[in-house]
């Protein structure tokens, strides 16, 4: 009976207040060894599949990197430019922007914590300084968020979680809206668009930066169908997102600079005296 | 002392295993209606040793399955704790069943257990269950009679009483 009450006391407790997260702290040193024994087994496989695939494949994975690297580089070196400019262009308009982000590389530990809801488990946590509601992203696009953070692991809530919302931008048209998570692996609802909203089937979603948790600009997902039924109050829209959870078994965790960039000042005010 | 000593190994040691089949990534076929271990592993403990495991017991293994799934905490600590409450007190009736009777009579636990668990998901959290949420009970219930004779085997080899 004792406990029952202790437990509905706890539910109630950790509903309002962040105030126990010591307490999950504590006890996830008790519970990691668990998951460490389940993943190990395909940390294993991984391992062991490394260690005996040949020369021949190594080098020609060598090579495609290679020459994915020499592209990837070639893109960088007008970034810088195009950056500088952003920030003059910024300046002129008299709007802040934040711009440079921090990554941390994590790997995804072959878990499944609730078949119900789409989490992932990453091999950080706190000691990492990973904070609950720190974006995750992977090579392709936005994967999701923390959501709790342990001491040594952290789990990622999916951007397809039915209790994921993502601020979201179309960028042919600059129109802003919310795409929802449906419980379907690798798809998005975009439940919020009225009847005369520009969208077609191909638009590519990227994070608005509204919301201040995704940083601005990561490609999220493409619209897939589009469906306009004349009797509803909405568009009804799908998108598929773009970067596919089972693809790789890393994600990058980002801090975003919370501070934006310092405006260029203007001629005027930078030499008073030269202006008249 | 040696006996509880070693009770205590087994019982942790079969909890911790338990646990660790429920977060194991599963082929998506079956992840869903694979049956909860967790709580038929407890279960079974305190249909056998209801001296020894209780509702303290269960609050406890709750809450540490509350910490491994990332969920609200308290919620497997109210079920677990729910499970211990039932077992300590029906376990010479259960005893006494045959086996399929026991599986039709967890089968109903579970499902009672199973709603609760339903009311605290949907009431703080929005959540997509199909009906396979509750074809899991009944797999639980179908895999009972296995799961009941190998736990008893282990337990009757470590001669725990």
């Amino acid at each position: 009976m004792l406990a029952i009450v202790a437990a509905l006391s706890l539910i109630y407790a950790s509903q309002k207040t962040s105030q126990l997260q010591w307490l999950r702290h504590a006890l996830s040193y008790i519970t990691h060894p668990i998951l460490l024994a389940i993943d190990a087994p395909s940390q294993l496989y991984d391992s062991i599949s490394n260690g005996f695939s040949d020369r021949a494949t190594l080098l020609s994975e060598n090579k495609t990197l290679k020459a994915e690297r020499l592209i990837l580089k070639g893109k960088l070196q007008k970034l810088d430019a195009i950056e500088k400019e952003n920030t003059r262009l910024h300046s002129l308009l008299d709007s802040s922007f934040k711009l440079g982000e921090q990554f941390i590389v994590a790997s995804l530990l072959r878990v499944s914590l609730d078949p119900f809801s789409h989490t992932v488990v990453v091999d950080k946590g706190s000691l990492f300084n990973l904070y609950v509601g720190q974006a995750a992203l992977n090579a392709d696009g936005v994967i999701g968020q923390i959501t709790q953070v342990n001491a040594l692991s952290a789990s990622v809530m999916l951007i397809t979680d039915p209790n994921h919302a993502t601020p979201v931008e179309i960028i042919r048209t600059g129109l802003r809206t919310i795409a929802t998570g449906n419980g379907i692996y690798n798809q998005l609802s975009l439940p919020y668009l009225p009847h005369n909203a520009d969208i077609q089937v191909g638009d590519t979603l990227v994070t608005s930066g509204l919301g201040g948790l995704y940083p601005k600009g990561y490609p999220v997902a493409t619209v897939s169908s589009v469906n306009s039924e004349p009797g509803q109050a909405f568009i009804e829209a799908h998108a598929d997102t773009v970067a596919k959870i089972e693809s790789s078994r890393e994600l990058l965790l980002v801090w975003s600079n919370q501070q934006p960039i310092q405006l260029i000042p203007k001629k005027s005010e930078l030499e008073p005296s030269n202006a008249e | 002392m040696r006996s509880s000593f070693s009770s205590g190994l087994l019982i942790t040691f079969t909890l911790a295993l338990s646990m660790g089949l429920d977060i194991f990534s599963w082929p998506d076929a079956i992840v869903k209606i694979m049956p909860n271990w967790t709580q038929l592993t407890f279960l079974y403990w305190c249909i056998a040793l209801p001296n020894k495991v209780n509702a303290g017991t269960g609050w406890l293994t709750g809450l540490l399955v509350d910490v491994l799934t990332g969920s609200l905490l308290g919620h497997n600590a109210l079920l677990f704790s729910l499970i211990a409450l039932f077992g300590n007190k029906l376990y010479p009736q259960i005893r006494n069943y045959s086996t399929w009777q026991q599986a039709g009579f967890i089968f109903l636990l579970l499902l009672t257990l199973q709603l609760i668990n339903f009311w605290i998901r949907t009431s703080f959290s929005q959540v997509e269950l199909s009906y396979l949420f509750w074809l899991s009970t009944l797999v639980s219930a179908l895999c009972w009679p296995t799961f009941f004779s190998t736990l008893r085997y282990f337990r009757r080899q470590y001669r725990i009483k």
